[in-house]
């Protein structure tokens, strides 16, 4: 080691003794420059199509993918190549980012992604991380060619006119609505939202005492028997139950709900008149009188059906119900404020009824990322927040006003 | 540009060996050592960036 820094401190500070200062430097200066442009010049290859295709990875997922968009080809000629989207332009960035595909080329020699059912599976991760990256930067590598300043609005279709001045006044980033402008939408139904995991642990560690009531933090199936082979039924998530007794795994609880007395009455809600959706059962044991007791019975005056108050009782897992409510809302909160707002300003939860919402957001929401179990909770929070609920639009609101005068 | 190095290194008094190897010695500094740093270097400034990246600032805005 000594020896080693001696003959460093040799080749740097003695002097040279035989080759004159100007060949050294001369020397020098060529090496620097042949240096620096084979770096840039190795820079360029790994930064080209032919090398990002190379992997077949890229080559068999993605180009098709690609080939079918107008990033491939079109009228004029011009085309975007995967690192114009996928690699930042500015030095420190791109260097970072060369740097982050060490990853990838791990995942490549692990075949993380080797097939096309695995790169299936594991594109919403992948999908999400470049989401990420463009939502921070503002989609910064999409501006490189379509940037706000240069549009001409006025030749643009009306509708789309509309949309892209509003996103052009809050500067937002591109890839907020053009998801999978590009390439294929990840398979969203299987999705998991990260933020449940959370959630479920808690329920995994709560404390449960026979007789209070609870809420679903996850939809769950039922069963008729605490060993859970007859399955009855499901529960939804944020669901109010009271816990009967827990054995082993399983756990009694007792439903407290709403059905209209028509068809099979399946489908059990949460409240008189509202369909908010609390339980589904099979339909013998939805008709199966020892199975359910009808407590009450009232006709909507709105619809002229008539609806009874039911409650059963029925096994299910247990570890999967919190003390409160709330945290299944504020997940579902998030999700609804960043989905919506995106594309439009989202309504007030409390705008319209619990009736209404169903129909709205069924419409909309599958132009969201939302997978099904975020969904579900979304939809069931506006319903509970919503104007039938809501104390702030009380009697005398324009919206109470507008939910009585419903035919 | 270390192998190098230390092989010529022993004798600190050999100046014959020091004006034969100077050629060779200083070729290699200049056309390989010196740009294998330069890249080392820069892949752990991306390294750096990057890890920061992950641990503070997020992605880049």
């Amino acid at each position: 080691m000594k020896k080693l820094l001696r003959s460093l401190k040799d080749l740097f500070l003695r002097p040279s003794v035989r080759i004159g200062l100007g060949v050294l430097v001369t020397g020098g200066f060529i090496a620097g420059v042949l240096a620096w442009q084979g770096f840039n010049t190795a820079m360029e290859a790994t930064n080209k199509e032919e090398f990002c295709i190379s992997c077949h990875t890229m080559h068999d997922n993605l180009l098709p993918e690609l080939q079918k968009t107008v990033h491939w080809n079109n009228r004029t000629g011009v085309r975007a190549r995967c690192p114009d989207c996928h690699v930042p332009h500015d030095f420190t960035d791109k260097i970072a980012r060369k740097m982050q595909a060490s990853r990838e080329v791990w995942g490549h020699l692990v075949g993380t992604i080797g097939t096309r059912e695995k790169f299936k599976e594991h594109r919403i991760v992948l999908a999400q991380r470049e989401w990420a990256r463009f939502s921070a930067n503002g989609s910064k590598e999409c501006r490189a060619c379509h940037d706000y300043k240069d549009m001409d609005f006025d030749k643009m279709r009306p509708a789309s006119q509309v949309a892209m001045r509003k996103a052009a006044e809050r500067n937002q980033s591109c890839v907020d609505c053009h998801k999978g402008i590009a390439h294929q939408l990840p398979e969203m139904k299987g999705a998991r939202n990260p933020a449940f995991d959370t959630l479920v642990s808690s329920a995994a560690g709560q404390s449960v005492d026979s007789g209070k009531e609870y809420f679903l933090v996850v939809p769950q199936d039922l069963y008729a028997d605490e060993a859970m082979t007859k399955r009855i039924g499901s529960i939804e998530v944020a669901t109010p139950v009271k816990v009967l007794e827990t054995k082993g795994d399983a756990q009694r609880v007792e439903l407290a709900l709403w059905r209209k007395n028509k068809g099979y009455g399946r489908v059990w809600y949460s409240h008189f008149g509202l369909n908010i959706t609390s339980a589904t059962f099979d339909k013998d044991i939805a008709q199966d009188a020892s199975f359910v007791k009808v407590l009450d019975t009232k006709q909507d005056p709105m619809t002229g059906l008539e609806w009874q108050q039911v409650t059963a009782s029925a096994w299910m897992r247990k570890g999967s119900v919190l003390d409160s409510v709330e945290p299944v809302w504020s997940i579902a909160r998030a999700s609804y404020s960043s989905s919506c707002s995106v594309c439009h300003r989202q309504p007030e939860e409390a705008h319209f009824d619990a009736n209404t919402w169903p129909g709205l957001f069924g419409g909309m929401v599958g132009f969201t990322s939302m997978d099904d179990d975020t969904a579900r909770v979304v939809l069931k929070y506006l319903q509970t927040h919503s104007s039938d609920f809501s104390k702030s639009h009380g009697a005398g609101s324009p919206d109470s006003a507008l939910q009585t005068a419903r035919p | 540009m270390n192998n190098q190095a230390s092989g010529h290194s022993a004798p600190s008094g050999a100046e014959a060996s020091g004006r034969k190897s100077e050629w060779p010695r200083f070729l290699l500094l200049a056309f390989v050592g010196l740009p294998v740093a330069m890249t080392l270097a820069i892949a752990a400034y991306g390294f750096i960036v990057w890890f920061l990246q992950i641990l503070f600032f997020g992605p880049p805005s």
